[in-house]
C-alpha cells in the first residue's frame, strides 16, 4: 500500500522529532511522524506506585532493549562494546526514561578543533542555537537557577530550581570547602505546576516514568500541542528504509505498521530522528543501486564516530541519614570544575559530574557492597539513604573506529536487521575518567564521607548516542549541512544526536532539541515546495 | 501465594528454607528471608523461568551431594556449618549462586513487611512524593564571585 498525502515525514517521536515535528505544525505544514513505539498512559503505565517498583527497572522498564525486549524494541548488538547503548521507543523516545538532566553543551563545545586542536568545529555556535535552546526551554519547562558562572548568561528558568535537600546541604559543602565548582543545574522538571502539568513531588526515581507529568517527556510537552495542530502520530510504525525517486532524492519511507503490513509513505521531505543508533541503521539499511553503501553516505561516514559519554560512578557513604530517598534521583547539582580543557591533567577536554541521591534499597543490596549473611543488615542500614553519587560524565572524541553498522545476522520482529556497536574507551577518554573518579573522591572527603567506591565506567550508561551522521560543511568529511540536510540526498533530514561533531561532557538532550528546531525553522524559510497556510 | 503444584519437594524446600535464613538471617526487628515469603516468590520464578528453576534445583543438587559426603542433612547441621557449605556453593557455582542471591534480593526488598521497616520506604514513591527543602542557595554567592569558568569562542 503506497501513501501520498504527506509534505513532511518525521521517524522518530523522541526529544527531537517532537520539537520539529511541533514546529512545522505551528506554521501549518502537513507533518505527520512514524513512531515504532506506542503511547504510554502516565495514569496507568508507569510502576512507581507499585510495592515492586524497583523490579521493573528490571523488566519493563530495564534501560535497555536488549533486555526488555518489549515490542517495540529492537535488539542492538553491543557485545563488541563496553558501553551497552540504552534507548526507550515509544512516543516521547528516550524522554520516557530519561533523568531530565537539561544542560545545554556549552560555547567552546563547538570549537574543539580550534580551541583545543583535536576532533572538528561544528558548523554551528552556541550563539546560533541560542534562540532555540531558550524556545525549547519554554515548551519543555526547565527548572533552574540563572547565573551560572559556567555558562554564559541564560533567558530565566521556567521553573525554581529543583531543592537540594539534606543530601545536597551536605555535599556542596564538599565542593565549598575546596572551592569548587557547582550550580543546581537545569532540569526539565516542573518544580512547581507549569503549563498545565504537576510539580514533582519529590518521589525520587524519575527513570521510571512520572504519572504527575512533572517530568517532561515530549509525550506530555511537545506532542499534545504539535497533535493539537494537526500533525499526525502514526503509532507502531517501524520504519524500514527511506526511498528515493529516479533523481536520487528521498520521497518516503517504506515501514511496517502494527499488524506488520508493509506500507509505502511518500513525503516530500523526510527527516530522521531516531538516536545515534536507529538513525545510521536506517539509511545504512536503505541501499539502493544508486546508494550501495547506504544512503547519503558518499562520505563513508553513517555510522562512523559514535560518541557515547563515558560514565564513571562514584559513590560516598555518610555517616547520617542523608534522606537521600527525597528529591528526584538525578538530584540536579552539577560541577563544571574541570570541564574545560587544561593540558596539565593529561588529557583533553574534560568532564562535568552530576550528582545523584541516594541509592534505593536493590541498588544498595546489589551495589557490591553488602555480603549476605550475619552482617547483612547491619552493611544494609549503613548504606540506605546515606550514599551520595557522583557520575563523571567524559566528552568522548570522535574516532572513525567507534561505529554502528548493520548486524550481519541478527534481525528485529520484522526482519529489519539490527545495528551492531564497535566501540573501544580511548585512552583520552580513560584518563578522564581516572581524573574525574579522584576529583570526586576529594569532594566526597570534604564533605565528610567515611568510605567512598567507584565503577570505573558503567556499561549501562549508553544513553547519549552521538555522531554517526555529523554535520559539517564539507561534503567529504560530514553527512549532513548545518541544518541536518544530507550533503548527497535531496530532502532527507537528519535531526538527532547523530549529527553532533563533538560530544561535550554533558547530557544532549537540550542541545539536540534546539538542533532540531533550527532545522524546523530552516525548512520552514526555505523548502519551497511544501505548503504553509 | 498460590502455586499450583509445589516444584520443590519437602526436602528441597526445607533446604532452600535453611539457605534462604542463612542468606538473610532475622536480625532484631529485621526478619529473616523465610518470614516474608522470599520461598514463595522463588517457586513463582522457578514455574515462570525454566533457567532459573536450573539454576536452584543445581545449588540444590550441590549441597546435597556435599552433606551426603558427610552423611549430613543440610537442614540439620549447625549454621556455621550450613554457612561454610553455603561459601562452598558459592565458589563451585558462582552464576547460579549470584543468580539466587539477586533474586533473594528482590524477593526481601519489594516485601511489604520490610519495606515498612526500613527507613524512608513505608510507601512507593508515588502517590505520596516526599517534602524537599530547598537547601542554602546563597551558597552559590561564592561560586559566582569566583568568576566565570566557561571559555568563549572569539
Amino acid at each position: 500500500m503506497t501513501n501520498h498525502d504527506v509534505d513532511v515525514l518525521v521517524v522518530g517521536s523522541g526529544a527531537s522529532g517532537a520539537a520539529f515535528t511541533w514546529s512545522l505544525s505551528e506554521a501549518g505544514i502537513n507533518v505527520m511522524c512514524l513512531e515504532q513505539g506506542g503511547w504510554l498512559n502516565p495514569a496507568t503505565d508507569y510502576t512507581t506506585s507499585d510495592i515492586d517498583w524497583e523490579l521493573h527497572r528490571q523488566t519493563d522498564f530495564h534501560p535497555s532493549p536488549n533486555f526488555r525486549r518489549l515490542k517495540s524494541d529492537y535488539p542492538v548488538n553491543d557485545t563488541n562494546s563496553p558501553i551497552a547503548p540504552l534507548m526507550y521507543n515509544a512516543v516521547g523516545g528516550s524522554t520516557i526514561h530519561w533523568s531530565a538532566h537539561f544542560p545545554r553543551l556549552k560555547p567552546s563545545d563547538f570549537r574543539v578543533k580550534s580551541l583545543d586542536g583535536v576532533a572538528d568545529d561544528w558548523p554551528i555556535t552556541y550563539k546560533d542555537l541560542e534562540p532555540y535552546f531558550d524556545a525549547n526551554d519554554k515548551i519543555m519547562g526547565v527548572a533552574g537557577l540563572n547565573g551560572d558562572p559556567g555558562y554564559p548568561v541564560k533567558s530565566p528558568r521556567q521553573t525554581p530550581a529543583i531543592g537540594l535537600g539534606k543530601l545536597g546541604d551536605k555535599i556542596v559543602s564538599g565542593f565549598d570547602k575546596l572551592d569548587w565548582h557547582w550550580w543546581p543545574a537545569d532540569s526539565a522538571i516542573n518544580t512547581v505546576e507549569y503549563d498545565g502539568r504537576l510539580g514533582c513531588n519529590n518521589c525520587g526515581p524519575c527513570d521510571l516514568g512520572c504519572p504527575r507529568k512533572a517530568k517532561s517527556s515530549t509525550d506530555v510537552t511537545y506532542w499534545p500541542k504539535a497533535i493539537k495542530n494537526g500533525a499526525r502520530l502514526i503509532t507502531n510504525a517501524r520504519v524500514r528504509e527511506v526511498t528515493v525517486n529516479d533523481k536520487g532524492e528521498a520521497d518516503g519511507v517504506i515501514y511496517y505498521d502494527k499488524d506488520g503490513n508493509e506500507i509505502e509513505q511518500k513525503a516530500k521531505i523526510v527527516v530522521l530522528a531516531c538516536n545515534g543508533i536507529g538513525t545510521p541503521r536506517i539509511l545504512l539499511n536503505s541501499k539502493s543501486p544508486a546508494f550501495s553503501d547506504g544512503l547519503a553516505n558518499s562520505s563513508g561516514l553513517v555510522g562512523k564516530n559514535l560518541m557515547f559519554h563515558p560514565y564513571a560512578r562514584v559513590t560516598g557513604i555518610f555517616d547520617e541519614d542523608l534522606e537521600g530517598n527525597k528529591g528526584p534521583t538525578p538530584l540536579s547539582i552539577m560541577s563544571s570544575q574541570f570541564y574545560e580543557t587544561d593540558l596539565s591533567r593529561g588529557f583533553v577536554r574534560g568532564y562535568s559530574y552530576q550528582v545523584r541521591r541516594s541509592m534505593s534499597p536493590l541498588e544498595v543490596a546489589f551495589s557490591g557492597q553488602i555480603t549476605w549473611g550475619s552482617d547483612h543488615h547491619k552493611e544494609f542500614s549503613r548504606m540506605l539513604n546515606r550514599t551520595v553519587g557522583f557520575v563523571v560524565i567524559g566528552e568522548d572524541l570522535p574516532e572513525l573506529h567507534n561505529e554502528v553498522i548493520l548486524d550481519s545476522e541478527i534481525k528485529d520482529g520484522d526482519g529489519i536487521p539490527a545495528p551492531k556497536v564497535n566501540y573501544t574507551l580511548s585512552e583520552n577518554s580513560r584518563k578522564m575518567m581516572d581524573h574525574g573518579i579522584g576529583t570526586s573522591k576529594q569532594v566526597m572527603e570534604a564533605a565528610g564521607a567515611i568510605d567512598v567506591f567507584y565503577d570505573p565506567l558503567i556499561r549501562n550508561a549508553g544513553w547519549h548516542l552521538m555522531g554517526t551522521a555529523r554535520m559539517g560543511n564539507n561534503i567529504n568529511d560530514s553527512v549532513v549541512n548545518k541544518y541536518g540536510e544530507a550533503h548527497d540526498v535531496k530532502n532527507l533530514y537528519v535531526i538527532d544526536g547523530s549529527v553532533f561533531v563533538t560530544a561535550g561532557g554533558v547530557n544532549p538532550t537540550s542541545t539536540i532539541q534546539a538542533i532540531a528546531l533550527h532545522a524546523a525553522d530552516h525548512i520552514k524559510k526555505n523548502a519551497r515546495h511544501i505548503n504553509t497556510q | 501465594m498460590n502455586v499450583e503444584h509445589s516444584i520443590l519437594n519437602e526436602n528441597q524446600i526445607e533446604d532452600l528454607e535453611s539457605l534462604l535464613i542463612c542468606l538473610i538471617p532475622k536480625v532484631g526487628l529485621m526478619p529473616s528471608a523465610t518470614e516474608v515469603d522470599v520461598i514463595g516468590f522463588l517457586q513463582k520464578l522457578m514455574f515462570e523461568q525454566p533457567s532459573f528453576k536450573n539454576h536452584i534445583f543445581v545449588i540444590l543438587e550441590e549441597i546435597k551431594n556435599i552433606c551426603s559426603s558427610q552423611e549430613k542433612s543440610f537442614d540439620k547441621i549447625l549454621c556455621q556449618e550450613q554457612i561454610s557449605i553455603i561459601k562452598q556453593v558459592e565458589i563451585q557455582l558462582p552464576d547460579s549462586f549470584q543468580e539466587l542471591l539477586k533474586q533473594t534480593y528482590n524477593a526481601y526488598y519489594t516485601n511489604t513487611t520490610v519495606l515498612k521497616l526500613i527507613d524512608g520506604q513505608e510507601h512507593p514513591p508515588q502517590p505520596i512524593g516526599h517534602d524537599l527543602t530547598e537547601g542554602d542557595f546563597s551558597l552559590l554567592d561564592a561560586v559566582k564571585a569566583r568568576g566565570d569558568i566557561w571559555r568563549d569562542i572569539v
